[in-house]
Formats: C-alpha cells, sequence, structure tokens
C-alpha cells in the first residue's frame, strides 16, 4: 500500500487529516460554546438566588409593617413551580422541587421574636402567600 | 521525527494552544456580561431603617396597645436592655454578621439634650466600622453602609418635643 502511494497521493492524505484536525478543533470552540450558554440558559442558579434574596426581603418589608398583612407573592415571568421554598430559622432556602441535593441558597431576614415565623417548605407552588398578624407569620 | 515532521507538530500544538485561548475567551467575553449577584443592599438598608421606627422597643406604645411609628419613647431609648429589645424585634439568628446599626437622636426643640447612642448588633458594629470608615467597600471583606435620618417626635414623659434620629447602618459584603 505504502509503496503505491506516490508523493502527490501522501500529501492529499495529509491535507486530508489536517482538515479533519481543524474541523475536530472547531468543533470543540463551538461545543464548549454551546454548553456553557446551555448552561446559561437553565439559569436556575440565577433564579435560586433571585427568589431567595427577594422572598427575604418581602419577608422583611411585612415584618416592618405594623398589624396584619397577607401578601401573595408571585412572578409571573418566572416559572417558581420549578422551585422549593424553605422558610427556616431566619432563612429563606431556594433549590430546585423534586431534585435530591441540588444546591439550596439561602438568604437571610429578621424574624420579629414576638411573632415567629412558622418553619415550612412549599414544594413547586404557583404563588407563595405570606401572611402576619400580631401573633405569627407564615409562607404558603 | 525528520525536519518537516517536527515542524508539523510544533504547528498543531500552536494550533492547539490558540483553540484553547479561543475557548476560554469565548468563556470570558460571556461571563462579562453575566451578573449572579443580585445587590438589595438600597432595599435592605431602607427597610431596616423603616423597621426601627416600627419597633415596639424604641417607640411609644399607648394605653391600648397602638404603637406610634416614629415617637421615640426615651424611657424605653435610655433603657439599658434597649440594644437587646430592638435584636429580639428584628432577629438575624444569635451570630448576626449580616446587618448592624448605630441609632442616635437629637432634639431639635432642645438641643442642650444629649441623648446616648443605641447599637444594633454593636459587637459586629464595633468590628466593621473601621473597615466602613476607611471606605474599602468592595471585595468579600468590605463593608457598605448608608445613613437615613428622619424626622422623629420624642415622648419624654408627658412632653413631646421634636427630634432627629440618625441610623448609621453597616452591611457587610460576607
Amino acid at each position: 500500500m505504502k509503496k503505491r502511494l506516490h508523493k502527490k497521493g501522501a500529501v492529499g492524505v495529509q491535507m486530508v487529516l489536517e482538515v479533519i484536525m481543524e474541523l475536530v478543533l472547531g468543533g470543540m470552540v463551538l461545543l464548549t460554546g454551546f454548553a456553557y450558554v446551555n448552561a446559561i440558559i437553565d439559569s436556575s442558579f440565577y433564579d435560586k438566588i433571585y427568589f431567595s434574596r427577594d422572598i427575604a426581603v418581602t419577608i422583611n418589608a411585612i415584618y416592618s409593617a405594623p398589624g396584619m398583612v397577607d401578601y401573595i407573592y408571585h412572578k409571573p415571568d418566572v416559572d417558581m413551580s420549578k422551585y422549593q421554598f424553605e422558610i427556616k430559622s431566619g432563612l429563606v432556602g431556594v433549590s430546585k422541587n423534586g431534585v435530591a441535593g441540588d444546591l439550596q441558597i439561602f438568604y437571610p431576614f429578621g424574624v420579629n421574636a414576638f411573632i415567629p415565623i412558622e418553619e415550612h417548605t412549599v414544594y413547586g407552588p404557583y404563588k407563595l402567600e405570606i401572611k402576619k398578624d400580631g401573633k405569627g407569620a407564615a409562607v404558603e | 521525527m525528520n525536519k518537516k515532521g517536527a515542524i508539523e507538530l510544533l504547528i498543531w500544538i500552536t494550533r492547539i494552544i490558540m483553540t484553547t485561548v479561543v475557548i476560554f475567551t469565548i468563556v470570558f467575553l460571556l461571563q462579562g456580561y453575566i451578573r449572579y449577584d443580585i445587590d438589595v443592599f438600597e432595599t435592605e438598608t431602607s427597610i431596616f431603617a423603616n423597621r426601627v421606627l416600627f419597633v415596639k422597643a424604641l417607640n411609644y406604645v399607648d394605653g391600648q396597645g397602638r404603637l406610634h411609628s416614629g415617637v421615640v419613647d426615651v424611657a424605653k431609648y435610655k433603657g439599658a436592655d434597649i440594644s437587646k429589645e430592638l435584636e429580639k424585634e428584628i432577629f438575624y439568628g444569635g451570630d448576626n454578621r449580616y446587618i448592624a446599626a448605630k441609632i442616635s437622636l437629637e432634639n431639635l426643640d432642645d438641643v442642650e439634650k444629649k441623648y446616648n447612642e443605641v447599637y444594633y448588633n454593636q459587637r459586629l458594629y464595633n468590628r466593621d466600622v473601621e473597615i466602613y470608615k476607611a471606605g474599602l467597600a468592595s471585595g468579600a471583606g468590605g463593608v457598605r453602609g448608608i445613613v437615613k435620618s428622619f424626622y422623629v417626635l420624642i415622648k419624654d414623659g408627658e412632653k413631646t418635643q421634636k427630634g432627629a434620629m440618625r441610623i448609621e447602618i453597616l452591611f457587610p459584603n460576607s
């Protein structure tokens, strides 16, 4: 076989191999780009940070208001049902709903010790209801 | 390996290095447009300051149990346990490394009258105040702060006078 390949043929094979290698390298760049952009589009990490902070700030605002407050927390732009919301000892924890071991993002809020908040986890809600009266507060 | 082969190998190594550089450049450029950090400093400090104006630990509560927001009860303000009472009503956990404040009160009707400063989470305030004053606001060890001032009424027994409350809030980045 080797003997049959004359010089011109060998150069041709080499050129084809080079083109294949270049295509592989180009493909690597494209794949990395796509994978990265895909990871961004998923955006669950950003959503979790956003929700934990937004809900914690909302609870703070509700605590700062006197008397009874009943507030419906709903974000029509984001699918809240993808997440679960844990309220515990002055922290809002957000993680993916039904994904065991998913990284939970926490953000603190200031509890009023005289109006304690109920520790509770809400799984994949369409909306949250944040309630406060003279005796206690809850997120449902 | 002959001379031509060595040159070819060198070219390919350069190409692979260049490809890696291009990949990292793409990732780096994309990262420049993505922010995972959501800054709630302004909102949180405003809410905190408003909360101080609504706490029973500091404000006047009448005989019917109604809280008079922005009417500072001097007896409470001068109380020995004011900081502890404040921390009960705005409780960020036993080891609050999140927010601290210094509250000062000025009597506008009687400027000669002086009131002590009241601290919310004094341990953290003392730890971070110098960092804040030095203007080191960015980075993980940085401390941001803001001063909020409000006109209030100062209720001293039966007497009510005009006053100003100044709340200096410190907010460590981590």
